[in-house]
């Protein structure tokens, strides 16, 4: 009986072979997208030319040339290298000669003097009938790095920042009781008693200046009434000192630190206002330290109502002495007695402090660069992007040119500009673009499009293949 | 004279020896004004003024500023001032509406409901003026904790026309550029309040800021607080500090009298005399017709104004104000704006709507009015359908130098300037088509939100008035209005769908995949079913 219908087998569309084609083709179709799908949806992770390992330590070169006359011995040189190998992290160089080498490299001469020790420019003049080596060799290290590590870990000094923001405020704490303040002349005592420090220090860092006088800042402490009718602040109260709910001190347009001193005049009723150190005694000191922030000096005025210039004097000193301790300006050494008078810094103390400036600096970015490779690590959803790997580059650049350079202001130099670059690689906000789009929304998406659209080709790939292999056993149980 | 002359040459010359920094001077100022609703209007002025000082050139912005010193100028407004090197700044935070129908204006014009910021600045930077303006935005919110970061580009426009300079421009060859932006549902509260304090000199422990009482003045039915940086060339830059509040006596009396104090409004009374106060002044105002008795009596009283010289008054000082007759029915004269503007959205659909302005002149004489319409790109206009008509008849002889400047969608937002003649004792209305927009899904906001508000519009009236002598017509222009705000319903989809729809579509993308796929790849088969039954029976 013939069939009714043509044999759909025979239809051109239904061949073996153009089913199979059609099959590959979206096979092929499917793995030609996969890279661009991978490209569209990856997270632009660029490595980062950066071997943690590779970060050794700099070393700061300092020439040290002794005249004949000390007869210094291989005992002074090993003092010396010793004591400086205990400090610093072991970044000074300290190299002994008979005569000047390099004039780049930053060089302490030690000279003899005819009457008693000082020190003019990087000189040591040293009395010649003094030969205490162990005494020449702590003045030499005082000069070449004076900071304990007792004083690297205090964190006074504030990190480095090439430009701060002074901001100094005469603060009344109650003005309407009659007996305040009213202005200050601040401007005067700014550039009678600081101007030589700030132009010496112009290497190093600027400074904005601004200054404000606020008429009510009460107190936030109580302060304690002594037996002798004076009032006083214990330590304790110093620590919360600052009433910075009430007092308006923040600065809110830059990014640069900013470094507070405060000449607080206590209300008529608190005065005189004293301080009390450790054992309850009051100080003779009017002024404190907040580490890292700033100044505050206890003013109880005269009867007056103006400040003048001369006023100021003794507020400005301590102001001034604050800044020191808060920029970390090294002490003179305690076995010079006799210093000649120079404005503002004298240049060892400008030395000392552009070299401890460019440690912490290559510390600072060596510390932020292994950071930041390890953060990147550690979190595969961020990206890094070509701003990010330009400043990696850019500090290790800064680092590597630290190999070549041999001045102080150099070394210093190329050490803010590799801090500069690190932070500004480990701050970079690009680094936060994919964090709030986790992983896991990603296949809640594709997982209904994509396991629905590949399962049927999956089974028709299945299916043809398992055709295909049934085909060939038929055809090999036909031939045999 | 000659003499005269001569010391004031050697003063000139001796003087600037000790003035090297400007001479600073504030200036405090209270005033009350009773409305004839009962209600207490109240305004804080704080006015610092830097002699001598001009503002920062622009082109110095890539240079070291000068240092900074001030005595009463707040140094936080300061360095904003120099850091954007701004010539004028106004910004206001307001809360409620301002009703001029019944509290009348004059006070301080700007009144307009939520935050509005607008700067004068000079070209000739090396940054660009939005660039600056940004900045400003920034770090005015971030001073005042008040989310100005919002009057973003999509809100900034520049109607030079309408928001003229208070105080003078310096001239340094180079334009100056107005940038203008408004939020309306910006609101103002406690935590604006504590920065603008910090700002004052005596803060708010004496003087007149003793008062400032945080929840008394947000309690209030309208409250709002300014800052206002101008110019003068002869005095130097002035900083205004404002804050304005109508308060009512009623709710916090336990009488039904017309009666209120210092302490029945604010719960405070003046402790102490602000020390470094140039002048305080306290200033009492009554609707005319009215008799009050004041307890203590003012210093001086002319015209229904009743004044008062703090620095002279007796601590704690307390005023007692009490009604001794019926309150009058009218507004004063003085206060009475010359036109009434309503302005509505109408219309039920969420794509299109119909936007209304009514201007109202009760007045026996003709205005001329300025009316600005800053619209977000959300509300799109149809400027052929802009119709007026006086009194219900079409009339578009009413509508004259209409400036128009499109939307930019996702960016900037339409402008539309016109100017309206409302004869004597004639409603105008205004009617326009407008689109609503479709937002992109991350163009809502992350939180709950109750609509769209958009910014008020603003109207400068002008009284018309005609010389009866030479018959020439001279417009005299007054303080500008605004109107009330607008809530805009736009299309918002139901954020917890995305997942669903992408679901959603990714099964039917996933089912007509399928479909084809099977389509193509299915081998068919004739299947004879009479011919297998025979077939496969045993």
């Amino acid at each position: 009986m013939p069939h009714p219908f043509r044999d759909p087998g025979t239809l051109p569309f239904q061949s073996t072979s153009i089913r199979r084609t059609i099959i590959a083709c979206y096979c092929a179709v499917i793995l030609a997208a996969t890279p661009l799908w991978w490209l569209t949806t990856s997270i632009q992770r660029l490595p980062l030319n950066l071997d943690i390992n590779s970060l050794h330590p700099v070393s700061i070169p300092v020439h040290v040339v002794t005249s004949n006359a000390h007869r210094l011995d291989g005992e002074f040189r090993q003092a010396v290298q010793q004591s400086l190998s205990s400090k610093a992290w072991k970044a000074i160089d300290v190299k002994f000669f008979d005569t000047p080498q390099d004039t780049l490299v930053q060089t302490y001469h030690i000279r003899p003097s005819d009457g008693p020790t000082y020190v003019q420019g990087n000189d040591i003049f040293y009395p010649l009938t003094d030969s205490s080596t162990p005494i020449l060799a702590k003045l030499l290290v005082d000069l070449i790095y004076p900071f304990t590590e007792e004083h690297d870990h205090r964190h006074v000094s504030v990190q480095y920042a090439p430009r701060y923001r002074l901001a100094f405020s005469l603060l009344n704490e109650d003005a309407a009781d009659g007996d305040h303040i009213i202005d200050w002349d601040i401007q005067g005592a700014l550039a009678k008693y600081f101007s030589p420090f700030l132009k010496s220090v112009s290497s190093l860092h600027n400074f904005t200046i601004e200054s404000q006088v606020q008429y009510h800042a009460p107190l936030s402490v109580q302060a304690r009434t002594q037996e002798d009718g004076s009032f006083a602040l214990s330590q304790e109260d110093l620590a919360v000192f600052i009433n910075s709910a009430e007092w308006s001190l923040s600065s809110s347009v830059s990014n640069d630190p900013v470094l507070h001193f405060i000449l607080f005049v206590p209300s008529r009723d608190h005065r005189p206002l004293r301080i009390l150190d450790l054992d309850g005694k009051p100080s003779s000191s009017s002024s404190f330290i907040l580490p890292q922030w700033g100044g505050v000096v206890m003013f109880n005025p005269p009867e007056t109502q103006v400040l003048r210039v001369d006023d100021l004097l003794s507020p400005s000193a301590a102001f001034l002495g604050q800044l020191h301790s808060l920029l970390g300006v090294p002490r003179s050494p305690a076995l010079v007695n006799h210093q000649p008078r120079e404005a503002g810094l004298s240049s060892w103390q400008l030395d000392t402090m552009l070299r401890k400036r460019s440690i912490e600096n290559i510390r600072d970015s060596q510390d932020t660069l292994r950071s930041i490779v390890r953060l990147v690590n550690q979190i595969e959803n961020m990206p890094v992007g070509e701003k990010v790997r330009g400043a990696v580059d850019a500090s290790l650049a800064a680092l590597r040119q630290l190999q070549s350079v041999r001045s102080t202001k150099d070394i210093f130099r190329r050490s803010a500009d590799a801090v500069h670059s690190a932070s500004s690689a480990f701050f970079s906000p690009d680094m936060l673009a994919m964090l709030y789009f986790p992983a896991e929304h990603k296949y809640a998406v594709y997982t209904p499009l994509f396991a629905s659209g590949l399962i049927p080709v999956l089974g028709a790939v299945v299916r043809e293949i398992k055709a295909w292999k049934d085909e060939r056993k038929l055809a090999r149980a036909k031939v045999a | 004279m000659k003499s005269l002359c001569f010391t004031a040459l050697i003063l000139s010359l001796i003087t600037p020896a000790w003035t090297t920094t400007p001479t600073e001077q504030f200036y405090e100022e209270l005033s009350f004004r009773n409305l004839k609703d009962g209600r207490v209007a109240t305004r804080f002025s704080f006015k610092t003024v830097l002699n001598g000082s001009v503002p920062r050139d622009p082109s110095t912005l890539g240079q070291e500023d000068q240092s900074q010193h001030y005595r009463l100028f707040p140094l936080a407004m300061g360095q904003i001032l120099r850091e954007y090197a701004l010539t004028e700044l106004h910004l206001t935070l307001n809360a409620g509406n301002w009703d001029y129908d019944r509290w009348g204006y004059l006070d301080e014009p700007s009144v307009g409901t939520g935050a509005e910021l607008w700067t004068w600045m000079a070209d000739g930077a090396p940054s660009s003026i939005d660039e600056r303006w940004e900045g400003t935005r920034n770090a005015l919110g971030g001073l005042f904790c008040s989310s100005l970061g919002g009057l973003n580009d999509k809100r900034t426009t520049s109607p030079e026309s309408v928001f003229r300079p208070e105080g003078d421009l310096p001239d340094w060859g180079k334009p100056h550029r107005l940038r203008h932006a408004s939020l309306a549902s910006e609101n103002v509260c406690t935590e604006n309040l504590t920065p603008f304090i910090k700002l004052l000199p005596c803060k708010a422990l004496s003087g007149i800021a003793t008062l400032l009482n945080p929840h008394r003045l947000f309690d209030a039915d309208w409250h709002g607080l300014g800052v206002h940086v101008v110019w003068n060339e002869h005095t130097g830059v002035e900083i205004s500090l404002v804050i304005q509040a109508v308060l009512n006596p009623f709710r916090f009396s336990q009488e039904k009298t017309i009666e209120w104090s210092f302490n029945s409004l604010f719960k405070k009374q003046v402790e102490r005399q602000c020390p470094i106060a140039s002048a305080s002044t306290l200033s009492v105002s009554f609707p005319a017709g009215e008799s009050w008795s004041l307890e203590p009596q003012g210093s001086k009283s002319e015209g229904g104004v009743s004044l008062y010289d703090l620095a002279q008054a007796q601590y704690p000082f307390d005023l007692q104000a009490k009604a001794s007759t019926d309150l009058s029915t009218s507004v004063h004269e003085d206060f009475k704006p010359p036109l009434r503007v309503q302005r509505a959205l109408n219309g039920p659909s969420q794509a299109y709507g119909r936007l209304s302005v009514s201007f109202s002149n009760t007045g026996a004489a003709p205005v001329q009015a300025l009316y600005l319409e800053t619209m977000p790109w959300l509300v799109q206009f149809y400027l052929h359908t802009l119709t007026a008509s006086a009194n219900g008849t079409e009339n578009g002889e009413l509508l004259s130098h209409i400036q128009y400047t499109p939307a930019v969608p996702h960016g900037k937002p339409a402008t539309v300037q016109l100017e309206v003649h409302v004869p004597a004792y004639t409603e105008v209305l205004l009617t326009m088509e407008v689109a609503k927009s479709f937002l992109r899904y991350t163009d809502h906001p992350p939180d709950a939100q109750r609509g769209w508000d958009l910014p008020p519009a603003v109207v400068i009236p002008f009284l018309v008035e005609q010389n009866s002598s030479s018959n020439a017509i001279s417009l005299r222009k007054l303080p500008r209005m605004y109107t009330n705000s607008l809530l805009v319903d736009l299309a918002t989809p139901d954020f917890s769908m995305p997942y669903n729809v992408i679901i959603f579509t990714c099964s039917l993308i996933a089912f007509l995949f399928g479909s084809v796929f099977n389509m193509l790849t299915r081998n068919f088969v004739v299947v004879s079913l009479k011919d297998d039954s025979e077939t496969e029976k045993p």
